[in-house]
């Protein structure tokens, strides 16, 4: 063999020895960059923090600084990915099918087409998010930030929201959308009835009033496609929990194992409602609005609406009237009944006042006697009692302390009117329900629910309902096909305050990120409140 | 009077034109119109200009408010006097429309500051339940406002009166404009910025009415 060939031997034998070696460690020439990974995109996306943990920077508006700590891709952008709307301005969906096609109008129907934005690819997406250019070469809006990213960054927000598809949810098909609603079994047996009532009907009214659309879906002119082929028939789903709080997840888990739906709508409980908090967190299943005395800590959470904090709001709104009205308040004993509700407003005036030390009693059958006799003698500044009508009656002689006041709350006392006469001349009422008496308020539920028979004998609790599926109803509406459960939560967001009807809680308002409507609590004297009389009653914010 | 058609105008435009007003709702489904179904008709009628400039007399009600700092204040007391003021209107759940303006404001504050101008900046809460001192505090460092800038709340009632005095009130918050208002004094009128500026439009914008009282 001469020596070129034995050359070109020994540099074959190379490259075969370099080529396996290549392949033993795994790399090739497809992946010299590593896979982008979608979940580094989601964290940049959601938290506004690059690949390194620190916040992103950006400019805006030619030649404001921000961080995305200010301005991350989705707070105006939205978790759903779908964009939003605030006054005049609209924030367009980052939907991977809306980005990576073009942006036209059908061409089957047209002679020809007008294209409005060609579509982007992952080199000109990136120039968008940097640059604030289009594919066209045009400049996005100065209110679109022009960010500073690594490039493994940019990679892996790109490759996100390529992923960003509009999935439909579990819970609806082409023919049907489906709800459940939970119901404690140990919650009061006229509330549950009247509840359901009120959630049957509707659920049959949309029914009725919509079946013809689906039909229509079938036969209109391609122009209304978009807003017939958003209608499904309403399937509602009772699921009733039964025994104690830890079984409830398992119950819940078989429910939706055997029939998924897109949200939960209303329910009742007066237990915990922790566990079921937790099941649609992590089912990342809306629920919207229970009939619940006291609601679970939503400020981390993205899936539950509540109408208030309930009773821990109550005891909020307690000790700031106290700071504010009785700042020299020394004595202060506390009762509560057994439920969690009453328990947890006891806890959350001792979190907030621990300096004074305040005095807290559970209130038993077998010792009230023995408890009213203690609290009259010590006479103390302030009496909270966190108890029942019937509880307020079993403690006697609360009227022998004059210098006392006495804070009841309307979540447990149903009956102001009939109080014992006998109680201290300074009692006052800690009541989160409309002062103007609900059955005014109720105008459209009770025109709507005499047309269907239905009998009005839980008023808070069915209006509280009457007015969840009405904010359901109106989001469903406002996401047509787009059956994403976290475009559905952005819409309710948005669709809060607009809603007409009256809920049992006034003062009521939402907006993105929150998840509590009502933030106050009216504080007003017992007698007032019997009387129907009530002028500029005391509204409280804690 | 006989009316003349141009020969130049071709049919087909025109379809197209009459077209594209349908192509409104046909595009729903790709996401232009997915956030708001009137975005079309919105964009249709936004000016040219990115920000409008008026001159207005706004009569300011009797009212008070809680700043972020906890103290109570009339709205005398945060907007009257000899020194100028600059005020713009937020909530801290807005996701769009408050982060940028207060970001702009934020660019104004540091950079008229390096030329020794120092306004007082008030930013009044239009959802005052939730945004209590606390939030508008976190709020207030998030987008580091100087001691020179107040963030207030108060009681609904209250708040509502002041954004109505300043033609700030759209009904609900989610429908709120971007304003920026500035007054050089107690005496003077307000100029109402409708829209979104650079910081350096609102550097340039306040400078120019110092020189113009300064020249009459």
């Amino acid at each position: 063999m001469d020596v070129h060939r034995r050359q070109l031997r020994h540099v074959l034998l190379g490259l075969c020895v370099c080529v396996s070696l290549s392949a033993a460690v795994g790399l090739t020439a497809e992946d010299v960059e590593p896979a982008a990974d979608v979940t580094a995109g989601r964290i940049i996306y959601q938290s506004g923090r690059g690949g390194n943990g620190e916040f992103v920077s950006a400019r805006i508006q030619e030649d404001v600084e921000i961080s995305g700590e200010q301005l991350s891709c989705v707070a105006c952008h939205q978790r759903s990915g779908y964009g939003s709307s605030e006054g005049g301005t609209q924030i367009p969906s980052l939907m991977g099918s809306a980005l990576f096609s073009p942006k036209e109008i059908r061409r089957r129907e047209l002679a020809g087409t007008v294209v409005y934005r060609p579509a982007y690819t992952r080199e000109t997406l990136k120039r968008a998010i940097t640059l604030g250019e289009d594919p066209a070469g045009r400049q996005l809006d100065p209110l679109m930030p022009r960010y500073r990213l690594s490039p493994a960054d940019l990679d892996n927000l790109v490759s996100y929201l390529d992923a960003l598809a509009p999935a439909t949810a579990s819970g609806v098909d082409t023919q049907e959308i489906h709800f459940a609603t939970i119901i404690d079994d140990s919650a009061d047996g006229t509330e549950k009835a009247a509840m359901l009532e009120v959630l049957n009907a509707y659920f049959k009214g949309k029914r009725a009033e919509t079946r013809l659309e689906t039909k229509r879906a079938t036969q209109s002119n391609w122009i209304k496609d978009w807003h017939y082929s958003a209608y499904r028939r309403w399937v509602l789903h009772v699921w009733t929990l039964e025994g104690p709080g830890s079984t409830w997840k398992q119950q819940l888990d078989d429910y939706y194992r055997e029939q998924p739906v897109f949200a939960v709508v209303s329910g009742i409980s007066d237990s915990d409602w922790q566990p079921v908090h937790e099941f649609c967190e992590q089912g990342e299943l809306p629920c919207i609005l229970p009939n619940i005395q006291s609601a679970p800590d939503a400020d981390e959470s993205f899936y539950s609406l509540y109408f208030g904090e309930g009773t821990a709001l109550e005891a909020s709104a307690l000790v700031k009237y106290l700071e504010e009205f009785l700042p020299q308040a020394g004595t202060i004993v506390q009762i509560h009944g057994p439920g969690p509700a009453e328990i947890e407003a006891a806890e959350q005036v001792e979190a907030l006042l621990p300096a004074q030390g305040v005095h807290s009693f559970s209130l038993r059958a077998e010792t009230a006697d023995e408890l009213s006799a203690y609290i009259v003698d010590r006479s103390p500044d302030v009496v909270i009692a966190w108890v029942s009508d019937d509880a307020v009656r079993s403690l006697g002689s609360l009227s022998a302390m004059p210098g006392t006041t006495l804070f009841l709350s309307s979540t447990f006392i149903r009956d102001p009117q009939s109080l014992p006469a006998d109680l201290p001349e300074q009692t006052l009422l800690l009541h989160p329900f409309q002062i103007e008496p609900l059955a005014q308020q109720s105008r459209r539920l009770r025109a709507w629910a005499r047309t269907r028979d239905i009998e009005l004998s839980a008023l808070r609790v069915q209006a509280n309902t009457f007015f969840a599926l009405a904010l359901v109803g109106d989001a469903i509406q406002h996401i047509r096909s787009n059956f994403s459960r976290e475009y559905f939560l952005e819409k309710i967001e948005h669709g809060a305050d607009r809603i007409l009807v009256s809920s049992a809680y006034p003062n009521i308002s939402l907006a993105p990120g929150q998840r509590y409507l009502q933030k106050g609590c009216y504080i007003v004297h017992a007698s007032e409140i019997a009387s129907d009389s009530m002028n500029d009653p005391l509204w409280i914010v804690p | 009077m006989r009316i003349r058609i141009p020969f130049r105008v071709s049919p087909i435009p025109m379809l197209v034109f009459g077209l594209l007003q349908f192509s409104a709702l046909s595009l729903a489904e790709d996401g232009i119109s997915a956030a708001d179904p009137h975005a079309h008709h919105k964009a249709m009628m936004a000016t040219e200009n990115r920000y409008t400039k008026v001159e207005a007399d706004y009569p300011l009600p009797e009212v008070s408010g809680v700043t972020s700092a906890g103290t109570r204040a009339t709205l005398a007391d945060l907007l009257d006097g000899d020194s100028p003021v600059i005020v713009s209107f937020i909530f801290t759940s807005c996701q769009t429309i408050c982060p940028v303006l207060t970001a702009i404001l934020s660019q104004a504050q540091e950079d008229l500051a390096k030329q020794q101008a120092q306004p007082r900046i008030i930013s009044f809460s239009i959802d005052p339940e939730y945004d209590t001192p606390e939030r508008l505090r976190d709020y207030a460092a998030s987008f580091h406002a100087e001691d020179n800038w107040l963030f207030v709340t108060g009681d609904t009632d209250s708040m509502l009166q002041v954004q109505q005095a300043f033609d700030a009130y759209r009904g609900d918050k989610l429908n709120h404009i971007p304003l920026t208002f500035i007054r050089l004094s107690g005496e003077d009128p307000w100029i109402r910025f409708e829209g979104f500026m650079s910081a350096g439009d609102l550097v340039r914008e306040y400078r120019s009415l110092f020189n113009a009282t300064e020249a009459s």
